[in-house]
Parts: structure tokens; C-alpha cells; sequence
């Protein structure tokens, strides 16, 4: 396992990053996230796409920088809620290719089941939330690379 | 040589536009000429030019020895599956394509004879925009256009095509006109272009993010309908012309009936699913009640929770409204509204009867909704739907709640035949809404309020959830099997052909803008 100090758009990030071992070895990518503490709520499930192994680290390191961290800088198109809800269910994971049009989410607004459909084809780079989550209007659901 | 060869000389030299090296550049750049445009647009053989010696008058600014055949416009009518059509078509390789006094003198007679004609016009710009040379002159060719563009409307369909550049001035007659057409990565329209908004706001765009199809379709709402290719535009423009009647007059032109998609009846029974929050693709519905499953929407990507579009029932043109449960819920919102409203009053100045299928749970809530001003926005809906006098037929899918039920062209907003499937919900509100309401004290003094409200909340659906206390109303006048639908269209449809409705004579209403 490396450190790396990374400094993004002037904020501090403190990055963990460990080579995935040989085969047969369990693995698990335990990405270090600045989260930001006016946005709580951010969930980001961020993973290398080769990251098969079962989470071990469901506790995201917190930053050790005294730089109080902002959200971290979009990585693609981003998929956002159109209304405001609960995310029911994200139908994608990190690494997953979706093409324009695919359901990447259900968000239950309106009571309505909602399809959140991909804006254009690519791969998920990062989702930012999980089931149960209330999201707002305009919130990043996910997004596309 | 004053005879019939001299005037063959001067008709190849002046049909040559710009000449062959322009042309060549025309080509290059992805691009028809005037000529070409007009070709495909017309039953071959059938255009007949006018104004072909027309040129400027210039003289300042060295125009005076300026060269410009036709004046960069070609002008003139002919016939489009048999029927009548004026056009114009910017001559991009004359002087940019420049609109100059005679340019537009040149535009304004056929715009008159359309209107006198009772023909529709269709515009094909690809112009540089105002001949600075001729200065307040061709400011005042713009102001003819727009002057008679407004004139026409509501008397013969006007259509715009975007096959270049139109930049300021000249983006305002497509958008007074009642369908914008582009092709993608051709035509192009902002009012003030990139170089201007990087001056004065520091925003670096391109021309193509700026104004270009993919734009106007999907976010500015400028943008009817958008085609790939310039040959695919004029194929979908002769589509859209198929449903259109030649003015205010004259019948929507009716062709041989064809028969629903095979297996249409039984598919109706199960697209509308019974679980209320579960959403469908109403287009599956209105394709599966089409002659022939064909459907043309319009701005398929504009306001994706209102669909609207042509198609035929029984060899007939309707106008084709509904709710999109796919897309926020199905929610009416402000660019909803405008979509529906500038719609319902095409079909209706043109004598097209409207179709609306009904599923909404209401307004979409928010701050940027209300702040953007949602309430004179919807009442746009409201105003349009109250102020058809065409035939009105809604169906009933699904949700119809408050004030969102009353919009979507509810009896009481004049709605000529109300049908319902049996999973309409017609109700002043959803049941968990009025569940909370109504038995506020029952849920309060409840042991179990949560399993109290669970209860109250079905017995309200089961009471109140349903097409058939507003049929026993009469707010609804028949309920139907859904594979009834287009049997029960047809029959509603074919009883209001002759509708006639008056309305008080005035100048014209006030619409909310």
C-alpha cells in the first residue's frame, strides 16, 4: 500500500493505492475519499474495474489533511436526479459499460418508479449513491466516462 | 441575338448561382446547394422559379459591380406529392447568401402569394445573415419577412429549414414559423454568436454547442425536428407536410386507412401497468392506435414528459398529445406546458382534432419551477385546450389528479369525448395526499396510526381511485376495454367531424406568455 498527497483544484487529497496482487489473492481497491463535510451525505463508491473481491473496506479512509476537502472533482458526464426522491435501486456498478438509453437507476419520486436512463454510452466511472439514498433535484446519481 | 437563345444564355449563367468553384465549396462542406435543396424537396420537374433576373441595386461600398445571380435567393413554387407549396431557398454561394433589399423583396412575394394562395411556405435558410453593404435596407427586408410571417400564421403552415448559418436577425422568421427543421452539424442558429458571447462573457462555446441541432432539439426547445442528413430532412419534411392541411380552410389532406400494428388490441390490454407507481412508454400506446403504427413526434427531445406528434386514424390526421409516465413521473412542468400549448393551437388553427392521453401525477414541485413561473407558463395549457374549437377526445390511462387533470383537456375545460381505461384514477388528489386530509382525526386518534393510514389510504383508492366516480359524474362519458381504444377513438372522432363551435368575434385573445 502507497500514500500519495494529491492536490486537486487547490484542495488536499490523501490517496491510499494498493497493486492488485496476483491471481487467486483476495482483493479490494479501498480508495481514500476526501469527504466533504457540508455534503454528509456524499456516498461514493469509487473501485478499480478489475475490483471483483468483495469489499473489505466498507469504511472509506477519511482525509488526514487539515484542508477541509470539497466534492470531489466529477470524473465524466454526470447522471443526475431529475426530481427529487429516494434512489430505490442503482443497477450499475464501477467499471459496468452502459450505452445511451440503458436504466442505470430507479428513483422512486412522484410516486412514481423512475427510470434514470444513461445520457450517453461510456463506462460508470464513479456512483455517488445507493439504494435508500434521498437525493435531491439536480444531485449526481452517477457518472459516465 | 434577342431571341430564345440569348435567353437561354442568361438563365445558365444566372442557375449557376456563385458558380462552380463556390459550389465545389458548398459540396465541401457537407453541404446542398439552393438548387439541390429545392430538387429534393419537389415532385421532380414540378418547381417553377420565380424572380430568377432579380439583383441588387447597390452601389456603395463597390457593390456596384458585385455580381449576385438571383440575388442569393431562389425563389418559387411547385407541387409536393401532387399538392401546392411555395418556397425559398438561401443561395449560400451568391454573396454568402447575404439577405439584401432585393433579396428580400424576393422573399416577400412569395411569402404574399402563399398567403393569398392559401399554399403552405417553407423557408430554407442558409445565409450569412444582413447584406451589411445595403445597410437599413436589408434590416427592413428582415422586418417584411417577420411582418408577414406573423400575418400568415394560423392561416397556411409556415416551415423552417436550417441548413446553415442564421445568426441574429434572421433566426427570429424560423422562430415565428410553426416548425423549425435542422440537420445536424449544418445548420446553425444563436442570436449572438461565440466570438460576441466570449467578448462581452468570457464563455468559450463553439458554433455547433451554441446553435446547433443537437442544441435546439434538447435544450432550447428552438428546434421542431432534426435529421442527420440534409436528404433525411427533406424526406421528414415531406412527412410532416402529409399530415398537414394547405391552409386554415381546407381539410387535413386524408389518405387510404390502414390497420392498427398486428396484435395491437391485445398489447393495449397490458401496457398500462396496474401498479400505479410503476411507469410505460406512452408512445407504445399511440403507435399502437396509429394507421400503420406511424407516428411523427415532434420535439421527441425537448420536454420529454409531454409527447406530441401526427399520426392517422382511420386515413385521418389527429394530433397526438399524452403525458409521459416514462419521464418525471409524467409531470407537467414549464417546458411541458409550452410544448403542449404551442401544439394544441397549431392543430387547432389547422383543423386537426387533438387526441390527449392523460397519466400525470401533477405539476412538478420546486423552487425552480415556481421562480421560473410555472403558473403562467401551465396556464398557457389551460388557455390553449379551453380556446380550441377543433375536436377534442382524451383518454383517461391513468392518473388524473387536481389541477394537472383539469389541464389535460378535461371535460370541464371544453373536451368534447372523455374516454378512461379502467385503471384511470380520476380524483382531486392521489390517495395517500387526501388520505392525510380527510381523516386527519382518525389517523390522530389511531392506536396504529401507520397501519390505520394504510388502511384508509386503500379504502380511499379502492372508493375514489378508479374512472368510475367521475363516469358517474359524467365527467368521463364512456369507459372502455383498452383494446377497445381505437374502435372507440375512431367512433368519438368520427362523430365530431362536422363540429362546429363559435366563439365571440375579437381581435384576439390574450394568452399567457
Amino acid at each position: 500500500m502507497r500514500r500519495f498527497h494529491v492536490v486537486v483544484n487547490g484542495l488536499s487529497y490523501e490517496v491510499e493505492v494498493e497493486e492488485i496482487g496476483s491471481e487467486g489473492e483476495p482483493t479490494a481497491s479501498a480508495p481514500a475519499i476526501a469527504s466533504s463535510p457540508s455534503q454528509p451525505a456524499a456516498r461514493e463508491v469509487q473501485a478499480a474495474p478489475a475490483a471483483k473481491a468483495p469489499a473489505r473496506h466498507a469504511q472509506p479512509a477519511r482525509s488526514q489533511s487539515a484542508v477541509p476537502a470539497a466534492p470531489a472533482a466529477s470524473v465524466g458526464t454526470p447522471v443526475t436526479a431529475p426530481l427529487p426522491g429516494a434512489v430505490l435501486e442503482v443497477k450499475v456498478a464501477v467499471g459496468d459499460e452502459v450505452r445511451e438509453g440503458d436504466v442505470v437507476a430507479i428513483l422512486e419520486a412522484m410516486k412514481m418508479e423512475n427510470e434514470i436512463l444513461a445520457p450517453c454510452s461510456g463506462h460508470v466511472a464513479v456512483v455517488r449513491v445507493t439504494a435508500g439514498a434521498a437525493v435531491d433535484g439536480g444531485d449526481v446519481l452517477l457518472e459516465i466516462a | 441575338m434577342s431571341d430564345w437563345r440569348e435567353l437561354e444564355q442568361r438563365r445558365k449563367e444566372l442557375t449557376a448561382g456563385g458558380g462552380p468553384s463556390r459550389i465545389d465549396r458548398q459540396h465541401k462542406s457537407g453541404k446542398w446547394t439552393a438548387r439541390e435543396r429545392l430538387n429534393a424537396l419537389f415532385d421532380s420537374g414540378s418547381f417553377v422559379e420565380l424572380d430568377l433576373f432579380v439583383t441588387h441595386r447597390s452601389t456603395l461600398f463597390g457593390m456596384a459591380d458585385a455580381k449576385a445571380p438571383g440575388d442569393g435567393v431562389v425563389t418559387g413554387y411547385g407541387a409536393v406529392a401532387g399538392r401546392l407549396v411555395y418556397a425559398f431557398a438561401q443561395d449560400f454561394t451568391v454573396l454568402g447568401g447575404s439577405l439584401g433589399e432585393m433579396h428580400a423583396g424576393k422573399i416577400h412575394k412569395v411569402q404574399d402569394l402563399a398567403l393569398k394562395s392559401g399554399a403552405p411556405i417553407v423557408g430554407i435558410i442558409d445565409s450569412g445573415g444582413a447584406r451589411i453593404q445595403e445597410g437599413i435596407d436589408s434590416l427592413n427586408g428582415y422586418g417584411g419577412i417577420f411582418l408577414r410571417n406573423t400575418l400568415a400564421s394560423g392561416v397556411i403552415p409556415q416551415i423552417s429549414v436550417i441548413v446553415g448559418p442564421a445568426a441574429g436577425g434572421a433566426v427570429y422568421s424560423p422562430a415565428l414559423t410553426d416548425f423549425v427543421l435542422m440537420a445536424e452539424g449544418i445548420g446553425q442558429m444563436y442570436i449572438t454568436g461565440p466570438q460576441v458571447i466570449e467578448s462581452v462573457t468570457g464563455e468559450k462555446v463553439t458554433h455547433e454547442e451554441l446553435g446547433g441541432a443537437r442544441t435546439h432539439a434538447r435544450k432550447s426547445g428552438n428546434a421542431h425536428l432534426t435529421f442527420p442528413t440534409e436528404a433525411e430532412l427533406f424526406a421528414g419534411l415531406k412527412r410532416l407536410l402529409s399530415f398537414l392541411p394547405s391552409n386554415n380552410t381546407a381539410e387535413p389532406p386524408r389518405q387510404e386507412p390502414a390497420p392498427p400494428p398486428e396484435g395491437a388490441a391485445e398489447r393495449l390490454r397490458n401496457v398500462v401497468p396496474q401498479d400505479p407507481n410503476k411507469p410505460y412508454d406512452v408512445r407504445d400506446v399511440i403507435k399502437d392506435l396509429c394507421d400503420g403504427g406511424d407516428f411523427l413526434e415532434i420535439m421527441p427531445d425537448y420536454a420529454k414528459n409531454m409527447v406530441t406528434g401526427f399520426g392517422r386514424i382511420e386515413g385521418r390526421p389527429v394530433a397526438i398529445l399524452g403525458n409521459q409516465p416514462r419521464v418525471l413521473a409524467g409531470c407537467l412542468d414549464i417546458d411541458a406546458s409550452d410544448k403542449l400549448a404551442r401544439f394544441v393551437r397549431f392543430a387547432d388553427s389547422f383543423s386537426i382534432p387533438l387526441l390527449t392521453f392523460v397519466d400525470t401525477p401533477g405539476y412538478l414541485p420546486g423552487t425552480k419551477q415556481e421562480y421560473g413561473g410555472i403558473i403562467r407558463h401551465g396556464a398557457k395549457v389551460l388557455y390553449a385546450y379551453s380556446e380550441a374549437s377543433v375536436a377534442k377526445v382524451s383518454v383517461v390511462l391513468r392518473k388524473a389528479y387536481g389541477g394537472a387533470y383539469l389541464a389535460m383537456c378535461s371535460r370541464s375545460l371544453g373536451a368534447d369525448m372523455v374516454l378512461a381505461f379502467p385503471t384511470a384514477e380520476v380524483a382531486v388528489m392521489g390517495p395517500d395526499g387526501a388520505a392525510n386530509i380527510i381523516f386527519r382525526r382518525e389517523l390522530e386518534a389511531a392506536e396504529d396510526p401507520a397501519e390505520e393510514r394504510r388502511r384508509l389510504v386503500e379504502s380511499y383508492r379502492a372508493e375514489f381511485a378508479s374512472p368510475y366516480v367521475a363516469a358517474a359524474h359524467g365527467y368521463v362519458d364512456q369507459v372502455i376495454d383498452p383494446a377497445e381504444l381505437r374502435t372507440s377513438v375512431a367512433h368519438a372522432l368520427w362523430a365530431l367531424k362536422e363540429k362546429r363551435e363559435d366563439r365571440h368575434a375579437k381581435k384576439h385573445g390574450n394568452i399567457p406568455l
